[in-house]
This record gives structure tokens, C-alpha cells and sequence, in this order.
């Protein structure tokens, strides 16, 4: 197999036979997924969204076996219900069958954050122009998907949506440029920016209102084997009306918001301590509220330079 | 029986020098789900083969070792909690299983995937331990009637203890087997020549009064080898199986009577069929080398064929990876059988039948209600991710 | 009052304040900085007198002073105990 075949080169029914039978093997950023399901829904949006991710074999080494299975009863014919699986183990509750992509994005994403324990995890965006990478913590209110989203249509590339993985070691950041979730009225704000995105299904009702995915794009997907050392960490904050603020955040503050950030650092450990550390030793520390989208791009692509 | 990867590589951890990545991906999956990653990997640094993992399967190893040194942590924190309230009361404690293994920093510990404390102690203290404990944030988890009838009648517990903040668990025993055992054990021969464990932190003991102590290691074998024999659920049995060879090749080097004790206690509480089938399945399932006495006791044993052939059937199915991947039906067989065995073992037909006949009633009660959410502490590690998606 | 320092504590310093972490809690601080000056002059291994080291802090002070450190002394070993970075060593 070529080295870099992506998953663009097979057509719907070869994608949809190998998510059926042994499972279709997929490099996401470091990792490797075996992803398994039977629903069409699956299918369709795993061949949309992650189009030009890299595609591997079962004699590559695999992370992860992840699998969306309906769930057995009776019950399945009024209400058809779904379940994640990572390998034999179902952590979640079942949900709605319509909400099977969304389930597996956050299936994947619980993967990891069990199981990368050689990074420190932070629940942000991570996004990079001109070397320059900005973090972006997920604080409740920051907006930081639909930012993340404006950034990676105006020439960021996209490291994360959800997740900065910060090698423990260098303290690089590495990517993994998986779709980028957004809600609500963040859709139609981010397709009315650009006639290039690419969505997946918009599905209604979930707990978290209307989701869909949007596609990364292919110049992110292609750099993804990129590290890249971390510049700055932006707490931003959505606040109606409000001109654009920049404030620089003093370091002992920072840190503290950056463990309650992370997914991994009580786990961590000491290892998590100086990996912060060294973080926050490196890197300009900024809070950010705005609500102006031309204003905060202005604000980014000076940032950049 | 299919000898599962992961039974090979416990077996002989050299077999990954030839392995291929499919062959990774199994044993990854295997071991992963029978939480013996970090135990893996333990024997593959004891046997410098650390150089033969690739490394994405380092990294793997490496994030289960970081998850057992935090869960070992947390141990420690609460264990020196407990310390201070056994002092207080002055009750002498002692732990049992991972507890015990960790603060009596035995190689077993290293990589062993445990959260619950256990402790053993003197039945006329449980009700001042069982208030004082309640005092400090710590909750029955059984909160039923009748369960808790069913504990404090024919149990060696008491029904397990939850501290409401910090999710951790603590088993309190008197006994190490149900006392409606018809082979009731005399507890003070196992417990007599318990070890003290020293703190390593604390220099100061202003009542000069030591609370906390482990089982002798002949007693420490044996308590694992009888509650591995007498378990109805055998999923972590090959764990189980796995750290009576750590324990035993520990012990045995370094005292050349280890065995002789262990024999001369099993008689003493008469539970010598467990000492049996702990040197017959090291032996069976990852051929090890046994010495001398033990040969002799194992080949001297006396059982019913119909018995013994029942048991090997059993345990050398369920001594192994319980995983999608290598399920057959001799092994569901092998299972049910276990579960019978092991409730029959633990408690009298009398009793049994009633108690399983609730249980399933209970359970199709709580069935028709709602499905129960699935989180082990383990999962719940971190809160954080439950807001994942949430900005 | 004799007091011992937990051990093998890690921290980093900044302008104002200090992050502690505590390898045998798991939890991390953030302190006002003047606590590592008080915890560097404790021993993790041997006990430590309140009384010297307050007269540690306050020599060379005016009486006024010695009473405003001595509070804040007192303070700081307070808010240390209650976080166990710090425990009573009682004879």
C-alpha cells in the first residue's frame, strides 16, 4: 500500500465494507483507529469528514478499536438506540441512533483522554500560523469552537478543536486535526463564511441542542505529523456587544487555569506539575473577550506577524 | 483450550521478541481489558525485553502505569488517614490484598491496577470502627435491609464503606471467608505473626502504639489463594492467578522454607485444596517450576476425579484472557460452572438457593426501572472530560 | 508548637505568588510567595519549632513589627497545616 493513500481513494462501498467487516484502520494525528460500524450514518459522515485522513492497514500498530453498535431488546424497532464501544468496554449510556457520529467523535475523544497519558491533555483549540501556535482554553462561554472555527477558515492551521496534547517531554504541541464540532447558531455563522466548508450531518436534539461537524482542512490534515512549539495561550470569552479586550494574564493565575483545563493533570502527577511548568515558562498568557468576528481576526492576524 | 496471547506472554514473556504489529494489537487488547497492561510490563523490565516494544505500545503502557501509580497514591493518602483514626481508637488493623502488598512494597505491587483498601480486623471492633468511620465521611454502599442482613448474618464483611468524596472503598473483614461456611476458618492462626508496617513519613507516634499491620507471607499467599478458589466471578482470574506467581517466586526466594509454612498453615485451617489448586494451576497454566515439597503435596493431594476433572476444566478455561477475541463455548461453560462453584463454596445449599432467587429478583426489578450508568472510579478520574463539547 | 514539612514538595515560583504541588496529597497550590522563605526554613525530616522560627523572621525588628510578622507567620502556618503541606509533630 502507498504510503500516503487517504481515505479519499476508496469509494462508498469499500469504506462501508470495511467499516462492516474488520474495520476501517485510520492514522488520527498519533494515533490509529479502527473504527467499526454498520449504521449508514457512520459511513457516510467517516467518508465526508475524514476524507483526507491517512489511511492504514491491520498490520499497522492500532490505539484504538472503537466501535457505534446498535443496542439489542425489543425496544430497538420503536426507539433505536446506539452504544460506543472501545474494544469490548462500553463506558457511555446509549443514545438516539440519529446521533451516531456525533457519539463516535466523543468516543474518540474519551479514547484518548484515557489513554495518552505520555501528553499532558487540555481541554482547548490549538491552532498555528506562521510557526506562531495559540491555545485556546475551553472555558464555559469562550465561544472557542466558533473561534476556532473562524481562525482554521482564515488561513490557521487547525492542531485541535479539542484537545492540545503537549508532549511531556519536548513540551511540543502535536495535532490531530479531527473535525470540528460546532453548535447551534455557530453553523450557520461558520457556513455563511466560506463557500469551501465541507459539514457533516446536522443532527437535532442532542444534549447539547443542534451539532454538526465540520471538515479540517486538507493543508491541516496534510501538516499533521507537525509539532509545534507552543507561543501563547488565549483565555477568550464571548461577551455580547462588547469591543475587543486584551489583557496579558499574569503567569501563577495562568497556571492554575491550566490544570483546570486538563484532563490528565491529577494523573499526571509531578510529571503534570513541570510539564505545566515548562509551559507556562514558554509561552505569552492573554485573556481575550470580544464579540466582534472582523475584530478578532484582525486581533489574530496581527498576533501572527 | 486456546491459549489466549496474553496467557502466552505472562507464560513466557520472551514470545514478543518475534511478534508482529497484529500480534502487538492483540495483546494490547487482551491485556488492556484485563487490566494487566502495567503487570505486562513489569515482567517485560524484569526480563530487560523492554527494547523488543514498539513504541506506540510503550505509550500505552507507560499512560497505565502513570493510572496505577496515581490510584496507588490515593491509596497511601487514605491508608494514612485510616492510621490516624486506628491509633486514635486503638485498633490494631491489618491489610489484606492490594493494600497490603503496596505498603509492604512487594514487587506485586508494581503495576498492580487497584483502588479498594481492605482491612481485616477483631469482630467485637467493627461497630466502634463502623461509627468512627461514618463520622469522617465514609457511607455503607448497601443500604437495603436485607442485604444488610444478609452481611451481618452470614458474611466476613461488613457491606462495603464508601467515602462520599472521595469515591474510594473500603472492605472491612472479620473473617476471610463467609462464617456460614461449613469450613469456618480460625482467624487467629492466619492473622498470628502478622508484620508491622512501619511509616516511612511519619516520625512522630505519640501513643507509641503501631496499628497497622500485613499478614505473614505464608498467610498472605494463602488468604490470596483461597479467595482466588473460592470465587464465583472468575473475569480477573488470570490476575488473580498471575500475582500467586509473583507472591510465591517472591516468597520462595527468599526463604528456602517458604513452602513447608505454607503447608504446615494450610493444615492448620484446614484449607489445604486451595494450597492445591495454587501450585497445580502455576504449574498448568504458566508452567512453573515448582520445588520439592510442593511436587510432593500436589502429587499426594487426594480428590475425586470427577472433582478434580471438573475443576481443571474450569479454571484452566478461565485462567485466561476474558476478551471478545477469544470466547468459545467451553469457556461460557467453564464460567457457569465457576459461578455455581463459587457461590456453592461460600455458603451452604440452604442459604444459597433463597439468597440467588432474591438477587435475581432485585435484579429484574431494577431492570424494568432503569438501566444503570456504567462509571467506575476509575473512569470518573477525571471530571473534566464529562464537559468535553461543552463551550 | 513543633512542625515538620511534607516531603519531596515541588514548586514554581512567580512575581507575587508561588505554585506548590504536593506529590503525597496530589494537589496543587497556589500561595503568596513569601510561604517558600517560611517553608525553606523547615526540615522535612526533623522537627521545627514555631518560636524560632518566628524569632527567625523577626530579628533585628522593632516590637511593632515583630507582632504584625508574627501574625502573618502565624497565618501562613495555619493556612499551611489546613492544606497538609505542613503537620503538628506532637511529642
Amino acid at each position: 500500500m502507498p504510503k500516503n493513500q487517504t481515505l479519499s481513494s476508496l469509494n462508498t462501498h469499500e469504506i462501508s465494507k470495511r467499516l462492516n467487516k474488520d474495520g476501517l484502520v485510520l492514522a488520527v494525528g498519533p494515533f490509529t483507529f479502527c473504527i467499526k460500524s454498520s449504521l449508514p450514518s457512520i459511513v457516510n459522515n467517516v467518508q465526508k469528514i475524514y476524507a483526507d485522513f491517512q489511511l492504514l492497514s491491520h498490520d499497522d500498530l492500532i490505539d484504538f478499536y472503537v466501535s457505534i453498535k446498535k443496542t439489542k431488546g425489543i425496544r430497538r424497532f420503536i426507539k433505536p438506540q446506539i452504544n460506543f464501544y472501545s474494544d469490548d468496554y462500553s463506558p457511555f449510556l446509549p443514545l438516539p441512533a440519529s446521533q451516531a457520529f456525533p457519539l463516535l467523535e466523543w468516543g474518540m475523544n474519551w479514547c484518548i483522554a484515557q489513554h495518552a497519558h505520555h501528553y499532558l491533555l487540555l481541554h482547548s483549540a490549538v491552532l498555528e500560523k506562521n510557526g506562531k501556535s495559540v491555545i485556546l482554553p475551553a472555558q464555559s462561554g469562550s465561544g472557542k469552537s466558533t473561534l476556532c472555527a473562524l481562525l482554521a477558515l482564515n488561513g490557521w492551521r487547525l492542531l485541535s478543536d479539542e484537545m492540545a496534547l503537549i508532549d511531556l517531554k519536548s513540551c511540543q504541541l502535536h495535532a490531530l486535526a479531527r473535525p470540528i464540532s460546532l453548535k447551534n447558531e455557530s453553523i450557520k455563522v461558520i457556513s455563511a463564511q466560506s463557500h469551501n466548508t465541507v459539514f457533516g450531518e446536522i443532527v437535532d436534539d442532542t444534549n447539547k441542542g443542534t451539532i454538526s461537524h465540520l471538515k479540517p482542512s486538507t493543508v491541516s490534515v496534510e501538516y499533521v505529523a507537525e509539532p509545534v512549539r507552543p507561543f501563547a495561550i488565549i483565555f477568550p470569552k464571548y461577551q455580547v456587544n462588547q469591543a475587543i479586550n486584551v489583557q496579558e494574564t499574569d503567569k501563577a493565575t495562568a497556571f492554575m487555569s491550566v490544570i483546570e483545563n486538563s484532563f490528565n493533570y491529577a494523573v499526571l502527577a509531578e510529571a503534570g506539575f513541570n510539564t505545566v511548568a515548562a509551559l507556562i515558562d514558554q509561552v505569552q498568557c492573554h485573556t481575550l473577550t470580544y464579540s466582534s468576528t472582523e475584530e478578532v481576526l484582525a486581533f489574530f492576524e496581527e498576533f501572527a506577524h | 483450550m486456546v491459549t489466549s496471547i496474553l496467557l502466552s506472554a505472562l507464560r513466557n514473556p520472551a514470545v514478543i521478541k518475534s511478534f508482529s504489529a497484529s500480534d502487538w494489537n492483540l495483546l494490547l487488547r487482551q491485556a488492556s481489558s484485563a487490566k494487566m497492561l502495567a503487570r505486562l510490563a513489569y515482567n517485560f523490565t524484569k526480563l530487560d525485553l523492554t527494547c523488543h516494544i514498539p513504541e506506540k505500545i510503550l505509550h500505552h503502557i507507560n499512560s497505565e502505569q502513570v493510572k496505577v501509580a496515581h490510584l496507588h497514591q490515593q491509596v497511601r493518602q487514605e491508608v494514612q488517614e485510616l492510621d490516624e483514626l486506628f491509633r486514635k481508637l486503638k485498633i490494631k488493623t491489618i491489610y489484606l490484598k492490594g493494600t497490603a502488598y503496596l505498603l509492604a512494597d512487594l514487587p506485586l505491587a508494581q503495576g498492580r491496577y487497584f483502588s479498594d483498601i481492605d482491612i481485616l480486623l477483631n469482630k467485637d471492633e467493627i461497630s466502634r470502627i463502623e461509627i468512627a468511620l461514618k463520622c469522617k465521611g465514609w457511607k455503607s454502599q448497601k443500604t437495603d435491609d436485607q442485604d444488610q442482613a444478609y452481611y451481618r448474618n452470614y458474611m466476613h464483611e461488613i457491606p462495603p464503606m464508601q467515602h462520599i468524596l472521595r469515591g474510594t472503598i473500603i472492605d472491612i473483614h472479620h473473617n476471610i471467608l463467609p462464617v456460614c461456611n461449613d469450613n469456618k476458618i480460625d482467624i487467629s492462626l492466619l492473622s498470628a505473626g502478622a508484620l508491622i508496617i512501619a511509616e516511612k513519613n511519619i516520625l512522630d507516634n505519640p501513643t507509641n502504639y503501631d496499628p497497622s499491620y500485613v499478614l505473614a507471607p505464608e498467610a498472605m499467599f494463602l488468604h490470596s489463594a483461597i479467595h482466588l478458589f473460592h470465587e464465583g466471578e472468575l473475569e480477573q482470574g488470570l490476575r488473580g492467578l498471575s500475582d500467586l506467581d509473583i507472591l510465591f517466586s517472591h516468597f520462595e526466594s527468599n526463604d528456602q522454607s517458604f513452602s513447608q509454612k505454607l503447608i504446615k498453615l494450610a493444615q492448620q485451617i484446614n484449607q489445604q485444596q486451595s494450597l492445591f489448586f495454587a501450585w497445580r494451576y502455576l504449574d498448568k497454566v504458566f508452567n512453573r517450576a515448582l520445588p520439592e515439597e510442593a511436587r510432593v503435596f500436589v502429587a499426594q493431594y487426594q480428590m475425586q476425579t470427577v472433582r478434580l476433572l471438573t475443576a481443571d476444566f474450569t479454571f484452566t478455561h478461565l485462567f485466561n484472557a476474558h476478551h471478545s477475541t477469544t470466547v468459545t463455548w467451553r469457556f461460557t461453560l467453564a464460567a457457569q460452572l465457576a459461578y455455581w462453584r463459587g457461590h456453592l463454596l461460600r455458603m451452604p445449599l440452604r442459604l444459597l438457593i433463597p439468597h440467588l432467587c432474591r438477587k435475581s429478583w432485585l435484579q429484574l426489578i431494577e431492570f424494568t426501572k432503569k438501566e444503570p450508568a456504567k462509571i467506575n472510579k476509575a473512569d470518573a478520574l477525571d471530571p473534566r472530560f464529562h464537559q468535553l463539547d461543552e463551550d | 508548637m513543633l512542625l515538620i514539612k511534607s516531603s519531596n514538595l515541588l514548586h514554581e515560583y512567580f512575581s507575587e505568588q508561588v505554585i506548590v504541588f504536593d506529590p503525597n496529597t496530589g494537589q496543587t497550590h497556589c500561595l503568596d510567595n513569601n510561604v517558600i522563605e517560611i517553608l525553606g526554613q523547615m526540615s522535612t525530616n526533623k522537627s521545627n519549632s514555631l518560636a524560632q522560627l518566628k524569632q527567625f523572621f523577626t530579628q533585628e525588628c522593632s516590637n511593632d513589627e515583630k507582632t504584625r510578622i508574627n501574625d502573618y507567620i502565624q497565618d501562613m502556618i495555619n493556612n499551611l497545616l489546613q492544606l497538609k503541606l505542613i503537620r503538628v509533630h506532637s511529642l
